[in-house]
């Protein structure tokens, strides 16, 4: 037992050694070792861990305390077990030499065997109470040490892990993102979508999964001398509309690896400078279908780009290529309406400059199917015509896998109503 | 925008991961001794103390290993992109 104890005890102590570590770790987190929403995940689950490894060193400590107290219970009863042994040894001794005197016999022998019976009968006695009591007592030890086993044998749950907080999208993104206007003003947010602004919000710098490219990188700015924009929502639906006076912007971007949740290379270089650009999206609800509209203008400048992706993944794949190179003046809008999981658009621009382009995207992602094509040319007037479809597969099965359904379901339907009238 | 700052100290982060390491590797080991103390529910009640402490050390040890791994991959994406 002082074994077992010695090594709970020991395992205490050791447990003790990483609760400090992780005290200093801690520490050196707090101290700024690490800032943002990714050094609370951090801090949570060193906290979580601190906590595990207190819970663990306070159980071995309490199961060692009791089995150090089971030891002297346990020892006692052993010695009281020997006395008990050697009193009844000597008590059938005793018997055997009152039996054994020779006849006839001296009445002072006879006396003097009986006495030490007697007395042997006495020591027996005063033994048996002492084991009893000593047994109650390794009993009661034993219980405890049961019940304290039993006690620090409840675990905590174990903590999470911060995740992985890596080199990635999101992470080049909010850095660039600091920079992106001149002249020191607030982005607010301008050149991320939405859902990445949710998501940077949600998340910080770190993704709910990780994005771990083998190679990535990123790097763009983006500012005008003046600009502004509004959001409105009247009968004619939701709108949006933004304008920039002096814009110019340039962004480059690659990877290969991991892009998204997908496998693959892809690449983007754009750069634009326009004395002049607006653009308005117009939202509105038609009966079942949704219809954007998107209206763009550039004045004055110029722009390139050039893209390209092949990537492909558990859910989807994706092949985009495209170039653009422009200058002058352009306006254009474009129509998308949604109607039960297909969506067809369709656009044009009306230009007037010197430039070509040419783009084709075809991907397949989360079940929708979606299929871009553009191509445009100027030469003093000028066009350029775009189209394209999105086609929600799990929008239009969900339909079809009712009707099946039903028709699945009716011969049961009917049992059941022909049992209520029948 | 109102994205939270991100900054880190990639060498502080190195010394965390490298502090977390070691906790992990100077884990006590988990084999437990048997010790019989010649009473049924008492014995019981140590092995099972013993086996879920065991288990339950196991995947913390895990954890830890892991919570060190991703400290020094954030070091290194920081230093990647400076800081």
């Amino acid at each position: 037992m002082m074994s077992a104890s010695e090594e709970n005890g020991n395992r205490a102590r050791g447990l003790h050694g990483t609760v400090t570590t992780l005290g200093t770790a801690t520490a050196g987190l707090t101290a700024g070792a690490l800032v943002g929403p990714c050094a609370s995940r951090f801090l949570t689950t060193l906290d979580g861990l601190r906590a595990a490894f207190v819970t663990a060193r306070t159980a071995h400590e309490e199961v060692a305390d009791a089995l150090r107290r089971t030891v002297a219970p346990i020892e006692e009863e052993q010695q009281a077990r020997a006395r008990l042994d050697r009193a009844e040894r000597r008590l059938a001794e005793a018997r055997r030499r009152l039996a054994a005197l020779p006849e006839p016999v001296e009445p002072a022998a006879r006396v003097r065997a009986e006495h030490e019976v007697e007395e042997a009968e006495r020591d027996v006695r005063r033994a048996r109470r002492h084991h009893d009591e000593a047994a109650r007592e390794r009993a009661r030890a034993l219980r405890a040490l049961a019940a304290t086993c039993q006690g620090a044998a409840v675990l905590g749950a174990l903590p999470v892990p911060p995740g992985q907080v890596l080199l990635g999208p999101r992470l080049q993104d909010t850095l660039t993102s600091k920079d992106m206007r001149s002249r020191g003003l607030a982005t607010a947010g301008r050149g991320l979508t939405p859902q990445e602004l949710r998501r940077l919000q949600r998340n910080g710098l770190s993704p709910g999964s990780p994005l771990v490219s083998f190679l990535y990188g990123k790097y763009g700015k983006d500012g005008s001398l003046l600009d502004g924009g509004t959001r409105m929502r009247g009968t004619l639906g939701e709108l949006d509309a933004r304008f920039a006076v002096g814009r110019r912007a340039f962004e480059l971007s690659g990877g290969a690896g991991r892009i998204g949740t997908r496998y693959g290379l892809a690449g983007e270089a754009k750069a634009e400078a326009y004395a002049l650009s607006g653009d308005a999206r117009l939202k509105r609800k038609l009966g079942p279908a949704e219809v954007t509209g998107n209206l763009s203008a550039r004045a004055a400048g110029a722009e390139a780009s050039a893209n390209g992706e092949f990537s492909a993944g558990r859910d989807g794949a994706r092949a985009a290529l495209g170039g653009e190179a422009f200058t002058g003046f352009k306006g254009g809008a474009d129509v998308a309406v949604d109607v039960g999981g297909v969506k067809p658009s369709a656009g044009g621009e009306i230009q007037f400059g010197a430039g070509a382009s040419a783009k084709a995207d075809a991907s397949f992602h989360d079940g929708t199917f979606k299929l871009q094509a553009a191509a445009g040319l100027a030469f003093g007037p000028g066009a350029k015509l775009k189209g394209g479809v999105e086609i929600d597969v799990g929008k239009i099965a969900t339909p079809a896998v009712d009707a099946m359904k039903s028709i699945r379901d009716a011969p049961g339907d009917l049992v059941k109503l022909t049992k209520m009238f029948g | 925008m109102t994205t939270q700052r991100i900054a880190a100290q990639p060498a502080a982060l190195t010394t965390i991961g490298t502090h977390l390491s070691g906790a992990a590797a100077g884990l006590p080991a988990t084999r437990y001794g048997r010790p019989a103390t010649g009473d049924g529910a008492a014995d019981a009640a140590l092995n099972e103390f013993a086996a879920r402490w065991s288990d339950h050390l196991d995947r913390l040890e895990e954890i830890i290993r892991l919570t060190a791994r991703q400290a020094d991959l954030t070091a290194l994406a920081f230093r990647i992109v400076g800081g």
